[in-house]
């Protein structure tokens, strides 16, 4: 087969009158709506889990601050770590949730194909960088405020080395480990979560002749 | 401006047939794709400032829906991915002009997003101008990229395999 074939393969193909494949679909109706049932469904199931996450992270913001500010409850480490891995827990499905919506909102549909896919490349770029750094200070403060907190029952830093610690030392240590951990491993879990459309959009910019000079890289 | 949409989208309805068969061929979902970028048509549509013809909008517009839609497929609940090897090109046998569509749309889906958008452009006579103003690569790396697609394309026609 010739290389001039193909337009008219295609002309042929096209030829003969095919009935309408999407009839059923009606434009009036489309017209109406957000996005088709398929999408929407999936759309409305995020946002569900997100709701209920993020109504579950304000009670339990709400549950804290009443038990340590207004009570002035002092817990064990023992009952501190549940909480605040429970806490963690919310905070992190919450976020990664949000994320995932955001992403899948974002359009660019009138640009051309190059500018559609730089354009939805930086909002995805500007969207993990935000949620990275928001967790990065979330829980670098939070790191800062257990040893902070430390110090000061302890009475100092002159008493680090002494047994008067309310919580031993390395299992502090073991906990600001975590924390100072976490924003890596949220960065590390969105790297494998994205990856499929990271390559995706990797194979868009070399088929599209992006290069770094293009922008949105 | 609703009716004057709803004409010009009855008119040009082939345009969004052939974009859902390259890029939706054996989707069970490809009915629902297909109302999708209507969807995303009409809320484009205030910003077509006619500085260029409907059908290269639309073209525009519909080709990127459907590359969204399937680089966001991943991201879905629901996401259920048909293998590519399920397109086995080389089956077929009579030579109707449906089993010739079939085919060609067949290896026209081994391809990869964007080579799916240029060449569906170039077999609709568009020319390097209009097809790189929609793609957004330049008129000689369209001249270029069209000739790479359209050897691959042979292959996959003659031989059935990528």
């Amino acid at each position: 087969m010739d290389k001039n074939d193909l337009k008219l393969m295609w002309r042929e193909a096209h030829i003969a009158n095919i009935d309408n494949p999407f009839a059923k679909v009606s434009i009036e109706k489309s017209m109406g709506l957000k996005h088709n049932k398929l999408i929407s469904g999936a759309l409305s199931d995020i946002r569900l889990k997100l709701i209920l996450y993020a109504i579950l992270l304000v009670i339990y913001l709400v549950l804290m601050i009443y038990a340590f500010v207004y009570l002035r409850l002092k817990l064990s480490v023992n009952a501190l770590v549940p909480l605040t891995l429970a806490g963690i827990f919310l905070l992190i499905t919450a976020t990664s949730e949000f994320v995932r919506l955001s992403i899948l909102t974002k359009t660019a549909d009138n640009l051309s194909l190059k500018d559609s896919m730089m354009s939805f490349r930086r909002k995805l770029k500007r969207i993990k960088l935000a949620d990275f750094v928001f967790c990065l200070v979330f829980f670098y403060l939070l790191a800062f405020i257990a040893v902070f907190n430390y110090l000061t029952d302890i009475g100092g830093v002159k008493n680090l080395s002494g047994a008067t610690g309310i919580v031993p030392v390395y299992l502090l240590a073991i906990l600001i480990l975590m924390l100072l951990s976490v924003p890596w491993l949220i960065k590390y879990q969105n790297n494998l979560r994205y990856k499929k459309l990271e390559s995706n959009l990797k194979e868009s910019a070399q088929q599209l002749n992006v290069h770094q000079s293009d922008g949105g890289l | 401006m609703e009716k004057e949409f709803i004409e010009l989208i009855r008119r040009h309805q082939g345009i969004l047939h052939k974009i859902c068969n390259v890029y939706f061929l054996r989707d069970p979902y490809k009915e629902d794709y297909y109302q999708e970028i209507l969807i995303r048509l009409w809320k484009a549509y205030p910003g077509f400032k006619n500085q260029s013809a409907f059908s290269t909008w639309l073209y525009r517009v519909a080709l990127n829906t459907a590359i969204d839609i399937i680089r966001k497929q991943s991201l879905m609940p629901s996401h259920k991915e048909l293998s590519k090897l399920e397109y086995n090109i080389s089956e077929s046998k009579n030579t109707t002009d449906s089993d010739n569509r079939d085919k060609l749309y067949l290896a026209i889906n081994q391809l990869a997003d964007i080579e799916k958008a240029i060449i569906i452009l170039y077999l609709e006579d568009y020319n390097y101008k209009e097809i790189a103003e929609i793609t957004g690569i330049s008129e000689t790396h369209t001249g270029v990229k069209i000739n790479r697609i359209k050897t691959q394309l042979i292959k996959l026609l003659n031989h059935g395999q990528k």
